[in-house]
């Protein structure tokens, strides 16, 4: 096994350390499946060419470069040509085919207002509708066009690179958090953070070997699990790498496995969503002749793991090789570079049922094996983390968590943030008491760290991020609907994520009208589906005596069937006695707390003008 | 050349391929795409499926400007 351990201190020394690998590098497939090699000396002299050019235009050691670049090759090469020059990129996604150009041209904006960019770096084809943002965007001084930066006169541009300095404590690029809010932040991902989980993550995690393994990513490059984990960390390792078109995987998801067996990959992540997508989309025809059992690690993170969708995606590849033992959950965030625990590769991934009544009602994570499957939680285990890096729960008052109780999932060491991007308020607290608080609920059981929700509800769809207040309000516009009665969750699905939507009405008519309405309404504005709309009677949402909605009872009620699926009121018997106890419940309380009919709403809306979303 | 019933027929297949859960009701040139209520995972999909079956590929920009079946079945008749 042979293992390249670089003295790297910042991205710039993992580059020039690269420059003498001539025989390997990364390869480039296009949607056709056509290939394109460089190898890693390739790549360096290509940065070094594209660096110059940079600094010609005027760019300096520092400023921000907004880069809205779909090409795989076009935006390696251009981020490593700022990263070279000491220009902190800013990768930002671009805009989705069949997209919403409003909303989205609304986002970029902020974003590239809250880095400060001074330029932008985009392709011919997207630069149409990027050209509204130099007037939006304040201090925004030019876009740039990603072909003329690839097809400059070198012979013209006469830039040195030896007064670039740059030490690990410097930013290297600024990783914005993927979905849509009017707030965005900038995690800071320094050199030094860069090195140290790129080190963890390929050495520690995943063992690499570089004359050996092979990466194939599909992953979008604009995120950090792509950018970090399949083009800065393997970089590091000098190991290579295979990139297909995200598009071309989110069109054909079977060209992922297919890729793989190609290029006997050893090594690939994703998010939870796409192992559905494969294991959905491979016929017995398309796995004939496939032989995966090159495949190494198979890692799954970026959001919720479902252990059926796990348990699927290995049963549709096993008979073709797939070693059990290669899949790998794994957790991580932006704030904390990339990785911040992998499982082992020794077993197959493993799980835990935990009692919901035990881990609802007192924050505890004790075994359940009875027979009533609302009770039963199982989650996926995600292994431990890597050395120098510690994990802890901690509760909120700030206080460690032992063993088995649920909290607060905190993590230290060389891999965490200095903070974001000008913001000192969300970044102090995001930090408090030296630790980076994820705001991801967890425990930890037998050394093994389990994920079981996020502390501010976030919804995670396909990879991206919502607030559920987001949705909700936007359902409160639809007619018919109780403001501040509405509750949005995600539940899992077959295989993803699902978006839930329950909401209180008067109308008794029309039902399924109206739920259609929500559906729209949720899609048109933000794009996601909601798998499922249940409308309840007024007071039928579960809230606290003083009238707060409760979003996460509120999804194990509908988890356990007593809300009514598929858009019903009030069904059954059962649900009706239910319906009557809570009725009865609440008036007692409002009269008990003295809180007159109709201010509950009104107070919800006034603590959210009072306290925005932080993160 | 294909006619708008059958693009829209083999519209609806590859969306039964996709996800067999979803129903799409009634379909003409004019609908939007948006109001079928498909996710954006969802609709690459349903384009994927369609490109297999007609042999052809859309160019990525040119999805972007897809908003109404009547666009769909232009860039068909386009590439077909």
């Amino acid at each position: 096994m042979k293992q390249v351990r670089p003295m790297a201190e910042t991205l710039i020394d993992v580059l020039l350390d690269a420059s003498n690998v001539t025989h390997k590098g990364y390869t480039f497939l296009d949607d056709a499946m056509s290939a394109e090699e460089w190898s890693f000396a390739d790549l360096a002299q290509e940065a070094d060419r594209r660096a110059a050019y940079f600094r010609s235009l005027g760019l300096k050691q520092g400023d921000r470069l907004g880069m809205i670049v779909p090409d795989g090759k076009d935006f390696v090469l251009s981020f490593f040509g700022a990263v070279r020059a000491g220009i902190v990129p800013v990768p930002m996604y671009p805009p989705l085919a069949l997209g919403k150009l409003d909303s989205y041209v609304d986002t970029a904006t902020r974003i590239l207002s809250t880095a400060g960019a001074k330029m932008l770096l985009t392709n011919k084809q997207v630069s149409p509708i990027l050209w509204s943002l130099l007037s939006r965007v304040k201090g925004l001084e030019d876009i740039i066009l990603t072909e003329k930066v690839a097809n400059h006169d070198a012979s013209k541009v006469k830039q040195d690179l030896s007064d670039v300095r740059i030490t690990g404590e410097d930013t290297c690029f600024l990783q914005f958090t993927s979905g849509s809010t009017s707030d965005p932040k900038g995690v800071l991902v320094s050199h030094a953070n860069l090195v140290a989980n790129s080190k963890a993550i390929m050495f520690d995690g995943l063992k690499s070997d570089s004359e050996t393994d092979i990466g194939v990513s599909w992953l979008p490059l604009y995120h950090d699990m792509g950018l970090i984990g399949f083009v800065i960390a393997p970089m590091l390792a000098h190991v290579p790498v295979v990139f297909l078109p995200t598009l071309s995987f989110v069109k054909r998801p079977t060209s992922w496995m297919e890729a793989v067996n190609k290029y006997r990959g050893t090594i690939t992540f994703a998010p939870n969503f796409a192992f559905g997508l494969a294991a959905k989309r491979m016929s017995p025809s398309r796995l004939e002749g496939m032989d995966l059992s090159c495949l190494r690690v198979v890692g799954c993170g970026a959001e919720p793991i479902n252990p059926n969708t796990m348990r699927n995606f290995v049963g549709t590849f096993e008979g073709v090789g797939l070693n059990p033992n290669a899949i790998m959950p794994c957790y991580g965030m932006a704030e904390a570079t990339l990785a911040i625990a992998f499982d082992d590769l020794s077993s197959p991934f493993k799980t835990v049922t935990i009692d919901r009544d035990a881990y609802e009602e007192q924050h505890l994570a004790t075994r359940y094996d009875g027979d009533d499957p609302a009770r039963a939680l199982e989650l996926v285990a995600c292994g431990a983390t890597f050395s120098a890096h510690e994990v802890g729960i901690m509760d909120d008052h700030g206080v460690l968590l032992k063993n088995g109780k649920v909290g607060e999932i905190v993590f230290r060491g060389p891999s965490i943030t200095s903070g974001y991007f000008d913001n000192a308020d969300a970044s102090k607290e995001l930090l408090a008491g030296g630790w980076l608080h994820t705001g991801d609920l967890g425990f930890v059981l037998d050394g093994q760290l389990f994920i079981s929700g996020r502390k501010k509800d976030l919804i995670i769809l396909n990879g991206r991020n919502y607030y559920p207040q987001s949705i909700e309000w936007e359902v409160e516009h639809v007619e018919g609907i109780r403001r501040g009665n509405v509750v949005a969750f995600s539940t899992r699905g077959d295989n993803t994520e699902e978006l839930v939507i329950v909401a209180e009405t008067k109308v008794e008519e029309g039902l399924d009208e109206l739920a259609h309405q929500i559906k729209m309404r949720v899609h048109d504005v933000l794009g996601v589906r909601a798998r499922d709309v249940v409308l309840v009677g007024p007071g039928g949402l579960p809230k606290t005596s003083s009238g707060k909605l409760q979003r996460r009872r509120t999804k194990a009620q509908y988890e356990a069937g007593e809300l009514g699926r598929e858009n019903r009121t009030m069904g059954s018997a059962a649900t009706k006695v239910k319906l009557a106890k809570h009725f009865t419940a609440s008036a007692v309380a409002r009269i008990k707390h003295g809180i007159k009919k109709g201010s509950a709403p009104a107070r919800r809306i006034a603590s959210r003008v009072l306290r925005p979303e932080s993160r | 050349m294909h006619t708008d019933e059958q693009i829209i027929t083999l519209f609806k297949e590859a969306v039964k391929e996709v996800d067999t859960g979803t129903k799409v009701g009634d379909v003409t040139m004019a609908t939007e795409l948006s109001s079928l209520g498909l996710d954006s995972v969802m609709t690459m999909e349903v384009i994927g499926v369609m490109e297999e079956k007609l042999n052809i590929r859309f160019p990525d920009e040119d999805l972007a400007t897809i908003k109404r079946m009547g666009d769909l079945a232009g860039l068909v008749r386009k590439l077909s």
